[in-house]
C-alpha cells in the first residue's frame, strides 16, 4: 500500500480541565487538575471519592437543533465532534467524511436507568425511547446524523485502548487513500455503575484529596482517579488539507499494535509496550526517536510499572525522553483517554501547550527510578518535535501512535 | 457520489489476496459448521419459545437460543463465570482456529483478533446494575465480563496471540464490520491473520428493549413476504479466520474463499428508520463491489440483511435495485434470518459463513416461511427450498440501529476448497 501523509487539522477536547482548544491548552499551561469529590452521584458506598467531572457543559449550542434526550457520553461526543470540525475550519466536511470512535462503556448511564426500570416495574413499563440511547454505538450514530458524516464508520469498545484503536483505524483509512477525511476519537461518561464496580474491583485511587493521590508512576500509587469527557481529531489526507488551505496542526506519522497478557501482573516485563512503540516507530516513513512520550500511565500499580519497563526497553541505551503524564491532570477517562492525550500532544507539538505534566523526581516510584526511568519533564523545555502517545489496557492490548511537528 | 470504501483487497487468490481459512459457528441451528449448514439447507427453523430466562411477562416469547454448547465440546476453558456471550464467541473461535489448522503454525505477533457485538457481556452488565440497586448479589466477575474488551482478550489469550485485539460495536452491522476491519489490518500489514468474529447473547435487557422497539413479530419470521410483520432475535457467534493468501499458501492451507471487498458507512439519516430508498445500504454495497473491482452483474447471489420488518426488506430491495439495476431481478437472494433468527452482532458473521458454504457446495439456502410475494420486494427470492446454483461471487449485506451499514463481497476461485453436496 502506498501511504499518503495524514494531517491533523482539527481538535475538539471536551474535558474536565477545559472545553475547546483554548481552555484545554490554558489548563495544561496552568498545570490545573480537575480532581474533586464526586458530585454526580453519592460515594457513600465506595472507598474512592475523587473524580474528574465535567461541570456546566451544555452541548446544545453546538448542535443544529435541540435534542429531546442525549446520554451524558453522547453529549460529550457530539460536543467534541462539533468543536473538532469547527477547529478544522470546515463549513462542510468532504462528502465521504467518516467516523471512528472509541468508548469503554458507551451509554452506560442510560442502559443502567433502562434496566433499573425493568427491575422495578417489569418489561411492560420500560421506556422505549431510552433503549435506542443505550447502544455502544449510539453516540457515533448520532454524530453521523447531526453532522452529516456518511463515510466509513467504525466504533471500538475497548476500555483504555478504544480511542487509540479508533485513531489508528482512521489513520489507516486515510493513509491508504480509502478515505480523505475522518473524525476520530473517543468518549466516556462517569456513571455510578462503573464507578462503584471499579471501586469494588480495587482499581480506583482511594486518596481523600488530590494532593494525597500518588499519580502516574508515583510512589505508593494504588489506582487511578476516574474521569470523563471526549476528544475528537480531524484526520485528513495531507494534500487535500493543503489544497483547501487548512492549518495542519501536526502530522500523524505511524501507528503500532501489540499485546501482552501479563500487563496487569507483577511478571510484566513491558515486552508488549516496547513492541507497540517499536512498531509505531518503524511504521513512520522517516523515523526519528521520540523526544517526548505521552504515557498511558494512570496510577495503576502493575500497568504503570509495565509501561515504564516497556518504555525503557524501547529507548534502549538512549537517554529517557521527556515523559508526559497528562492523566495526572485529567484522570483516567477510559474510552476518551488516548484521544485527549493525542490532543495534548498536538497542542504541545505546535507550541500551544508549553508546560506538560510529568512525574517529579521526588514523586517517582523508587523502583522505576532505579530501573532507569527519569522524569525529564521540564516546564521550560522547547516544544517536542517527535511524540509517541501510548495506550495500554490492563487486559493486554497496546496501541502506540507517532506524531510529529508539521513539516510542509 | 463519493462512496465510503473501507478496505480494498485483491479479488483473486494471488499473494495479495485476503482469504478465509477457517470458520466456526454457535447458533440456534447448531454449534458446528456441518450441522449449521445442513440445517440451513434443509430449511429448518431455529426459532422456539425462549427458556434461558422467564419470558412470561414479555410480549414476545419466541427467539433463537443456543443449546447444548457444553455437550458439544464448546470451549473447555470457559467456566460458568465467563459471560454466556463470550462463551459463544470462544467456542466459535476455537472451531475456526482448528478448522484453519492454525494451532501449531501461528505467528503470535502477527495474529490479531477483531470481534464485534451489540451487547457483549450484557448478562454480566445486568448483574452489575442489579448489585447497585440491591436487587442482586455482588459477583467477582461482573465488571470484567461486562467490559467488552474482555472477549477479545480471552480469544487472544487462548492461543497466546499478541497481535492487536479489538472489539467493535456497530449494532446489527457488527459481524460484517469485523470482517471489513480485519481485512484492513491485513491489507495494511498490521497482521497476517485475523480472527474476525461476531457474537451476542439474548438477555432480559436486550429482549426488553428490542421488544419495546416493536420490531419483533409474534408470528413467523418471513423476510420479503407480503405479510411480514417483524423480526425475531437470536443468539450465537460466528468466527472467520482471515489470512494473508501468501501466508496461507506457505502453511499449505487451502482457503474457503477470498474476501474480495468490504465497506462500512452510515446513513446519516435517523437512528432507527432506514434511509429513504435505502440510500445508505445502496452506497455500502456499491462501495464493497468497487472495493473488490467487481462489476455488479458478475454477482451470482445476494445474502440479504432481510430482517423481516416492513421497512428493512422493502428499502433493502430498493437498494439492491439501485446497485444492480436489471441484474437484480435475475440474482437469487435469500435471508437465512428466516431460519437462524436475527443473530444481532453475530448475524453478519453467520451470513458470511453461509455465503461461503453456498459457493463451496453450489446450493443457496432458502428463505423459509415465504408465502405471498410483495410487490415492494420483487426480487428472485429463494423461497422455502434450497436451490442448486453455481455461485462464484456473493455479497452479504448488513445494517443496524444507529444507521450503520456494512457489506462484504466474497469470491470462490479454483484455488479454494472444493465443493461438497450438502445433505
Amino acid at each position: 500500500v502506498n501511504r499518503r501523509r495524514v494531517a491533523i487539522t482539527g481538535i475538539g477536547p471536551v474535558s474536565p480541565i477545559g472545553v475547546g482548544r483554548e481552555a484545554f491548552a490554558a489548563a495544561l499551561n496552568a498545570g490545573r487538575h480537575a480532581f474533586e469529590p464526586l458530585s454526580l452521584f453519592a460515594t457513600t458506598a465506595t472507598q474512592a471519592t475523587l473524580a474528574a467531572e465535567i461541570r456546566d457543559f451544555d452541548v446544545q449550542p453546538l448542535l443544529a437543533g435541540r435534542k429531546a434526550y442525549l446520554d451524558r457520553s453522547s453529549q460529550f461526543a457530539l460536543g467534541a465532534v462539533a468543536l473538532a470540525l469547527r477547529d478544522a475550519g470546515f463549513e462542510t466536511p468532504p462528502a465521504d467524511t467518516g467516523l471512528a470512535m472509541g468508548t469503554a462503556f458507551g451509554s452506560m448511564q442510560t442502559a443502567g436507568v433502562f434496566f433499573e426500570g425493568f427491575l422495578e416495574k417489569g418489561t411492560r413499563f420500560v421506556k422505549p425511547f431510552l433503549f435506542q440511547h443505550t447502544y455502544a454505538n449510539t453516540a457515533i450514530g448520532l454524530a453521523a446524523i447531526e453532522f452529516g458524516l456518511p463515510g466509513a464508520h467504525l466504533n471500538f469498545v475497548g476500555a483504555l485502548t478504544a480511542s487509540a484503536s479508533a485513531i489508528a483505524a482512521a489513520y489507516d483509512l486515510v493513509a491508504s487513500g480509502l478515505a480523505s477525511c475522518m473524525v476520530a476519537g473517543g468518549h466516556e461518561a462517569l456513571t455510578e455503575y462503573i464507578y462503584a464496580a471499579s471501586d469494588d474491583a480495587g482499581l480506583l485511587c482511594r486518596a481523600a484529596t488530590a494532593t494525597a493521590a500518588a499519580g502516574p508512576f508515583g510512589k505508593a500509587r494504588g489506582g487511578y482517579i476516574p474521569a470523563e469527557g471526549a476528544g475528537m481529531l480531524v484526520l485528513e489526507d495531507w494534500d487535500a488539507a493543503l489544497a483547501r488551505g487548512a492549518v495542519i496542526q501536526a502530522e500523524l506519522t505511524g501507528i503500532g499494535f501489540a499485546a501482552d497478557s501479563a500487563i496487569d501482573t507483577d511478571t510484566c516485563t513491558g515486552r508488549g509496550i516496547c513492541a507497540a512503540m517499536q512498531a509505531a516507530h518503524d511504521d513512520t516513513a522517516h523515523p526519528e526517536p521520540a523526544d517526548t512520550i505521552f504515557a498511558s500511565a494512570n496510577g495503576a500499580w502493575y500497568a504503570d510499572r509495565g509501561e515504564a519497563l516497556g518504555i525503557l526497553a524501547a529507548v534502549g541505551s538512549q537517554p529517557c525522553p521527556r515523559l508526559v503524564t497528562l492523566k495526572s491532570l485529567l484522570g483516567e477517562a477510559l474510552g476518551a483517554g488516548t484521544a485527549l492525550q493525542t490532543i495534548g500532544a498536538v497542542l504541545a507539538l505546535n507550541g500551544q501547550a508549553r508546560q506538560l505534566p510529568g512525574p517529579t523526581d521526588a514523586a517517582l516510584d523508587d523502583s522505576l527510578a532505579a530501573a532507569g526511568l527519569s522524569c525529564g519533564s521540564d516546564a521550560t523545555a522547547t516544544p517536542p518535535r517527535h511524540v509517541a502517545v501510548n495506550a495500554v489496557d490492563p487486559g493486554g492490548n497496546v496501541v502506540s501512535l507517532r506524531l510529529q511537528q508539521t513539516q510542509i | 457520489m463519493e462512496e465510503c470504501v473501507l478496505v480494498t483487497s485483491s479479488h483473486n487468490t494471488d499473494d495479495r489476496a485476503i482469504v478465509v481459512t477457517g470458520m466456526g459457528i454457535v447458533s440456534p441451528l447448531g454449534n458446528t459448521i456441518p450441522e449449521f449448514w445442513a440445517n440451513l439447507c434443509r430449511g429448518k427453523s431455529g426459532i422456539a419459545p425462549l427458556t434461558s430466562f422467564d419470558v412470561a411477562d414479555f410480549p414476545y416469547h419466541n427467539g433463537g437460543e443456543v443449546h447444548d454448547l457444553a455437550a458439544q465440546g464448546g470451549q473447555p476453558a470457559a467456566t460458568d463465570s465467563v459471560d454466556p456471550a463470550t462463551r459463544f464467541m470462544l467456542a466459535a473461535a476455537d472451531q475456526a482456529v482448528r478448522d484453519a489448522d492454525l494451532t501449531a503454525a501461528a505467528d503470535p505477533r502477527a495474529t490479531a483478533v477483531v470481534l464485534a457485538t451489540n451487547f457483549g457481556g450484557m448478562r454480566s452488565g445486568e448483574d452489575l446494575v442489579a448489585w447497585i440497586t440491591g436487587d442482586g448479589p455482588r459477583t467477582d466477575a461482573m465488571l470484567t465480563e461486562f467490559n467488552m474488551q474482555t472477549g477479545a482478550d480471552r480469544v487472544a489469550n487462548q492461543w497466546g496471540w499478541t497481535g492487536t485485539r479489538t472489539v467493535l460495536s456497530l449494532s446489527c452491522a457488527s459481524g460484517a464490520a469485523a470482517i471489513a476491519y480485519g481485512a484492513l489490518l491485513i491489507r495494511m500489514g498490521r497482521a497476517t491473520r485475523v480472527l474476525a468474529g461476531g457474537y451476542d447473547a439474548l438477555t432480559r435487557f436486550c429482549w426488553s428493549g428490542l421488544g419495546a422497539l416493536r420490531t419483533m413479530t409474534k408470528g413467523a419470521l418471513r423476510p420479503f413476504d407480503l405479510n411480514r410483520d417483524g423480526t425475531l432475535f437470536s443468539e450465537g457467534a460466528g468466527a472467520l479466520l482471515l489470512e494473508d493468501a501468501a501466508a496461507a499458501r506457505r502453511r499449505g492451507v487451502t482457503p474457503y474463499a477470498v474476501v474480495a471487498g468490504c465497506a462500512t458507512n452510515n446513513n446519516a439519516h435517523h437512528m432507527t428508520a432506514p434511509a429513504p430508498e435505502g440510500a445508505g445500504s445502496a452506497r455500502v454495497m456499491a462501495a464493497a463491489l468497487r472495493d473488490g473491482g467487481i462489476a455488479p452483474d458478475s454477482v451470482d447471489h445476494i445474502n440479504a440483511h432481510g430482517t423481516g420488518t416492513k421497512a428493512n426488506d422493502s428499502t433493502e430491495t430498493t437498494a439492491i435495485k439501485t446497485v444492480f439495476g436489471p441484474h437484480a431481478a435475475r440474482t437469487p437472494i435469500t435471508s437465512i434470518k428466516s431460519m437462524t433468527g436475527h443473530l444481532m452482532g453475530a448475524a453478519g458473521s453467520a451470513e458470511a459463513i453461509a455465503s461461503i458454504l453456498t459457493m463451496r457446495d453450489g446450493i443457496i439456502p432458502p428463505t423459509i416461511n415465504y408465502r405471498d410475494p410483495d410487490p415492494e420486494c420483487d426480487l428472485d427470492i429463494v423461497a422455502n427450498h434450497a436451490r442448486p446454483a453455481t455461485v462464484k461471487t456473493v455479497i452479504s449485506n448488513s445494517a443496524g440501529i444507529g444507521g450503520c451499514n456494512s457489506a462484504v463481497v466474497l469470491r470462490w476461485t479454483d484455488a479454494c476448497r472444493a465443493g461438497e453436496v450438502a445433505s
